[in-house]
């Protein structure tokens, strides 16, 4: 078939290219940042599972990430970046970095990649907070999170951009947990 | 076969002399034609899209059930070879000159380019907004709504445009709004009625990229789309400050008309610099900018102080309503919007009724009451039907 209209072929293909761009750009993305495996909590009971997404609560184990005083008037939320090191043995630690300028891809000293993440009311909040869940799974997937057995494992690239890439439930991915039951 | 109404009409034109008897058969003939052709055409595009919709869906359900066995790089690609192919069958509907076709396809591509997308956000969760997702999809297939022959994608393009910008004011997380960061002045609150100018600043936003778009070449055929939802959002607005002004206890802040003022400007320039509109038109466009800013000047005057309950408000919903409707009118009869010119009068015409209801109060409930208000609404309805027309070609002869 001879192609008479080159510009409708290239209007057509554009989506196609730019769609397959993006997805290649996102699996670069979770492929090459760092990795870590923080904890989860459900933050609130009515809301932990909402549609299809889990939704929780990173637990850094620092309540301090988001304990600047504030005066009234100031917005109950603001921007912050973290500062993630996982040491040899897996233990997470996490810290503000207060008067940092972030410019990726350069890192802050002591630090194995830089989140950003923002502060609200009190909480910390990096994107990364949902998970998508099969239905038929969400009510075990529920139990199981709400009685703190959740991890989940992120991705952090060069420019601060966090992206889940699996829930573990025992140290096992989430899948293998269900079907041995949750144990 | 002919209807009943072109037959009737017909007839009287032979009987007026306007035509011969020859003519109203060779019409006749034409029109059946057309009539049967057109039928067997839509008869056959229904059955498609049913046809399609069928497919589809069982395409859907046999991958739902089977969703979280099959790998997310399998859906993906899946996704995108149906799209492909989805997207060689709207070019085979452009090269064969089926424009219909072509809208329904391409229409089906695009709401498919939208579900990929969702697709991707699922598997690589990077917690985006759907603005974000929306502008996406509006760029990748503005080069597609460019080549399409008929006004139906890009009518599609701009409601998607709108609703983008009405997810970029209603984020998750409000205080990332940037409506919410620009009219609450960074308090850490907000209430309804600094989002209530949005009514305004959608349409004039509109009415700005309209005139914008008419201007160049390639960008023309998106300018109708969005002057057609300027004129219905406009509308909206109208009744919406009514509303606002006579029942409404709360008062619009000022911060909040700071965005409504410079986009108010941006139309406004957008409508002097059009030259291919008569002065008269460009006059009237302007003086409902004017009014649709104006109009709001008292209550930002007394923010502090406080006018609730205020006579004069009470009747300045109405009047700033029925003023704004007739220039909107006139407007709609100067470039020939007939179906927008009977809106704008029938709505007049109903305010004109609540009017008369607020002023007779608990009169209405009262037999006596009752019959007279049926009465008005009948003289109404039948003065408003015997004078349209004359009324339509009177205002229109004032403002060409």
């Amino acid at each position: 078939m001879k192609i008479r209209h080159p510009l409708v072929i290239a209007a057509l293909a554009l989506p196609l290219v730019c769609l397959t761009l993006l997805a290649t750009y996102k699996q670069v993305q979770i492929m090459s940042g760092a990795q870590f495996t923080i904890p989860i909590v459900g933050f609130d009971p009515r809301d932990l599972l909402a549609g299809h997404y889990l939704t929780y609560r990173l637990d850094f184990g620092n309540d301090r990430l988001c304990a600047r005083e504030r005066a009234q008037d100031e917005p109950p939320a603001e921007a912050v970046l973290l500062c993630l090191r996982q040491a040899r043995g897996g233990s997470l630690t996490t810290r503000v970095l207060a008067d940092y300028q972030f410019s990726p891809p350069a890192l802050a000293a002591g630090c194995d990649a830089v989140l950003k993440a923002r502060c609200e009311y009190g909480r910390v909040l990096a994107g990364v907070e949902r998970f998508y869940v099969p239905e038929e799974h969400a009510a075990a997937l529920d139990r199981l999170v709400r009685s703190h057995k959740g991890k989940i494992v992120i991705s952090v690239d060069r420019f601060g951009t966090g992206t889940v890439k699996d829930l573990l439930l025992n140290d096992r991915p989430w899948r293998a947990a269900i079907a041995n039951g949750g144990n | 076969m002919l209807g009943k109404k072109l037959t009737a009409t017909l007839a009287d034109w032979v009987e007026h002399g306007l035509i011969s008897a020859e003519q109203r058969e060779q019409i006749a003939t034409y029109e059946s034609g057309r009539a049967v052709r057109s039928r067997g055409s839509w008869a056959l595009y229904s059955l498609l899209i049913l046809g399609v919709c069928v497919l589809g869906i069982g395409v859907i359900s046999l991958i739902a059930s089977n969703w979280e066995e099959i790998p997310g790089l399998a859906k993906l690609g899946c996704t995108l070879l149906l799209l492909t192919g989805l997207g060689w069958a709207t070019y085979v509907a452009h090269d064969t000159q089926k424009p219909i076709r072509f809208d329904v396809l391409a229409t089906l591509f695009i709401v498919g380019c939208l579900a990929a997308i969702a697709l991707i956000a699922q598997l690589y969760p990077t917690g985006g907004e759907p603005y974000q997702a929306m502008i996406f999809l509006l760029v990748i297939i503005t080069p597609l709504v460019y080549v399409s022959k008929r006004g139906f994608l890009p009518q599609l393009w701009v409601v998607a445009f709108i609703g983008t910008l009405l997810a970029s004011v209603f984020v998750h997380d409000e205080q990332a709004s940037w409506w919410i960061q620009l009219v609450s002045g960074g308090e850490s609150y907000h209430h309804d009625m600094q989002m209530f100018p949005l009514f305004l600043f959608i349409p004039l936003t509109c009415l700005a990229l309209g005139n914008l778009a008419a201007h160049f070449g390639p960008t023309s055929r998106f300018a109708s789309a969005f002057l057609l939802w300027s004129t219905l959002g406009a509308l909206t607005a109208l009744v919406a400050t009514d509303l606002v002004l006579t029942l409404h206890d709360d008062v619009v802040p000022w911060r909040a008309m700071v965005p409504v003022v410079v986009v108010g400007l941006a139309a406004g320039v957008s409508v002097v610099t059009r030259k291919d509109h008569t002065p008269v038109v460009r006059f009237i466009q302007v003086t409902l900018i004017v009014l649709a800013v104006v109009v709001y000047l008292p209550q930002i005057a007394y923010e502090d102080g406080g006018i609730h309950g205020a006579k004069f408000q009470e009747a300045l919903g109405p009047a700033y309503l029925i003023a704004s409707l007739l220039l909107l009118a006139a407007l709609c009869a100067a470039v020939g919007a007939r179906r927008l010119f009977t809106l704008a009068t029938v709505v007049v015409g109903i305010r004109f009724l609540l009017v008369y209801l607020q002023v007779v109060g608990s009169l209405a409930t009262t037999g006596f009451g009752l019959i007279v208000s049926g009465l008005v609404i009948i003289g109404m309805a039948l003065l408003w039907y015997k004078t349209r027309t004359q009324l339509a070609a009177l205002i229109g002869g004032l403002v060409k």
